[in-house]
């Protein structure tokens, strides 16, 4: 298309407005992209940009969001291949590998947000990414470390926990 | 054997090394080049699902709230079940809630940080653990681990099961396998399989069992001997899918006659993304490529004499990569219809032999519609400068896919340059 980049508007549950390019986001975000579908006939006509509401995810988490959405459409304009291939050329490293595990790097406080943003925001890979990333915290660890780590409170009676140990004895 | 000790192997068996110390070759060559190309079909297979960077972050403070299990439970039991099962069920011992979330998901298998049972040498050693990869995780491939018989286990539907580390060639592994495959990949609908032969030997027969896993929506496999589709291909009629929401296939190193592998290409009607790498074919592969969802298809280094794109109106991706004709003839790359094509490469003048709609496309061929595939958007070709005719496909390729907007070209040197090409060339080239 030869008319310039549209862009949206994207507001944060806490009042901020981000600033995305119409293309990225619409590629990235299901949710969003059924929103700009619906805004469209009205705004055909008008040159009044976009302001969408994004009630469920903080300017925090959505700056964050967005940050990934861009590095990862770049990455493919640059490769010059869709995100979703199944596996690069011989010798090749997954061109975002290093990217992703410095992104999902973070407290848990804010992986759970992240999650929370992809699964509403309906971004497939990040909604992966950030999954894997929790399954992962969860890997390996004691049942007392994960407790700790997340704060999960013990509700089980005594003879309940028995039980569950008992039923549960060959993952010991 | 005479040798005085010799190196232990990890992916020949003694059968493999003494035959190949009878045929004069080094077995130690063998393993060298075996451990290559595990390496290399382990980078094709895909990530666990579980992440692997992660570290575990600081501890909370005393007040923190609980904001993991106050998670959805759809999005805790897809968190679940990306762990192993060992680690998945330790989990219901967290809080009610997490046992009710563990009752209600898929198990995820996987072998990899364990030894492979009877690997020929015993336990695992460094090479076979580094080859697991950094991501192997848990589970042998033990019977007592994949079919745990405690309370609680058994019921437990597989969503994943990924074993890419065991060895199969003996007769006793091969009916552990099938039996396997029937218990427990057929009985509890295995979703997604990953499933290597660890070399040698390469043509180990796989289950034709596992053909009758028709709940399989991703499955991998390395290094097996295809089972024989002929009878399967008579009793089921035309309309019958073998794996009718399989959306994703990739072989690797996989013996496999051409009939069988269409039989498959045509037995799974939602397939979207294929893929073929290093696979050996005495008759060589004469793939065709169908399938009303199929998206991305890539062959890399195999043997192929044709591949014909018939009707897949959804392909947007078709990647020929280090595949060659054995005999010096060349591959046959025929594009029939396929509307969506957006990405197309690496053409290889010399080793392919580009047919569109039945015209076969020679150097300075006139375009006609019938030539023209407008849809290619980014195009990758191989071209040796060096030689005339290479350079002269070039423009001709242009011609074919008009709409072009990148081009991938990579240039290999030649030492037999072949013909010269005049400026005038370039300049009537010049204007496309």
């Amino acid at each position: 298309m030869a008319s310039e980049k549209k862009v949206v508007f994207l507001r944060s549950s806490d009042g901020e407005a981000f600033e995305v390019s119409e293309e990225v986001i619409s590629a990235a975000s299901v949710t969003i992209k059924g929103m700009i579908d619906e805004e469209s006939p009205s705004r055909a006509d008008t040159a009044a940009t976009t302001t969408l509401a994004i009630p469920n995810v903080t300017a925090a988490t959505l700056s964050r969001v967005l940050h990934y959405v861009n590095k990862h459409f770049d990455a493919a304009a640059v490769v010059g291949r869709p995100d979703d291939y199944i596996f690069c050329a011989p010798g090749d490293e997954h061109p975002l590998a290093r990217f992703d595990d410095d992104f999902v790097d973070v407290d848990n406080d804010t992986l759970i947000d992240l999650v929370h943003a992809a699964e509403y925001l309906h971004i497939k890979k990040l909604f992966d990414l950030t999954c894997k990333a929790v399954a992962d915290k969860l890997k390996g660890r004691t049942i007392d470390q994960i407790r700790e780590t997340f704060g999960i409170v013990n509700d089980y009676t005594v003879e309940e926990e028995v039980e569950v140990y008992r039923e549960n004895s060959w993952a010991f | 054997m005479a040798n005085q000790n010799p190196a232990p192997f990890v992916y020949l068996d003694a059968a493999a090394a003494a035959d190949a110390r009878g045929r004069g070759v080094n077995p130690q060559d063998l393993e060298r080049s075996a451990q290559g190309v595990l390496k290399f079909l382990y980078m094709c297979l895909p990530d666990t699902p579980v992440y692997a960077g992660a570290a575990l972050s600081a501890i909370l403070p005393d007040d923190a709230e609980d904001r993991i299990s106050a998670l959805p439970f759809s999005l805790l039991r897809n968190i679940v079940s990306r762990l192993p099962a060992m680690d998945a069920a330790r989990t219901t011992t967290l809080s009610r809630r997490w046992l009710l979330v563990w009752r209600c998901t898929p198990l995820a298998f996987a072998d990899g940080r364990a030894p492979p049972p009877g690997s020929p040498r015993g336990p695992a050693r460094p090479r076979a653990r580094r080859h697991a990869g950094p991501r192997g995780y848990l589970l042998p491939c033990h019977r007592r681990y994949l079919l745990p018989r405690h309370r609680g286990a058994p019921r437990r539907a597989f969503g994943a099961v990924r074993l890419v580390c065991g060895y199969y060639a003996d007769a006793a592994r091969q009916r552990q396998l099938a039996r396997w495959v029937q218990t427990t990949f057929v009985a509890k609908g295995v979703q997604e399989l990953i499933l290597v032969n660890r070399p040698w030997p390469l043509d180990v027969p796989l289950p034709a069992a596992l053909l009758g896993v028709a709940t399989l929506t991703r499955l991998y496999l390395g290094l097996w001997k295809f089972p024989d589709t002929s009878a399967l291909r008579q009793s089921k009629s035309g309309a019958d899918a073998v794996f009718p929401h399989l959306r994703e296939l990739v072989l690797c190193s996989v013996v496999v006659e051409s009939s069988d592998m269409n039989f498959l290409l045509a037995g799974s009607p939602v397939l979207e993304n294929f893929g073929i790498v290093g696979i050996r074919e005495k008759a060589m592969m004469r793939l065709r490529l169908v399938g009303q969802h199929l998206k991305c298809a890539q062959i890399l280094m195999s043997a192929m004499s044709s591949v014909a794109v018939v009707d897949t109106p959804s392909l947007e991706r078709l990647i020929l990569w280090e595949s060659k004709a054995c005999d010096n003839s060349c591959i046959r790359l025929k594009i029939g219809k396929a509307t969506k094509l957006r990405i197309l490469g690496y053409l290889s003048p010399g080793i392919h032999t580009l047919e569109i709609r039945n015209t076969v496309i020679n150097a300075g061929i006139k375009a006609t519609p019938s030539t023209i595939v407008p849809g290619i958007k980014i195009l990758g070709l191989n071209l040796r400068f060096g030689v005339c005719n290479d350079s002269k496909m070039l423009p001709t390729f242009l011609r074919c896919f008009p709409n072009v907007e990148i081009l991938h070209i990579v240039s290999k040197k030649t030492d037999k340059v072949a013909g010269k090409i005049n400026l005038k060339f370039w300049q009537e080239a010049g204007p496309i």
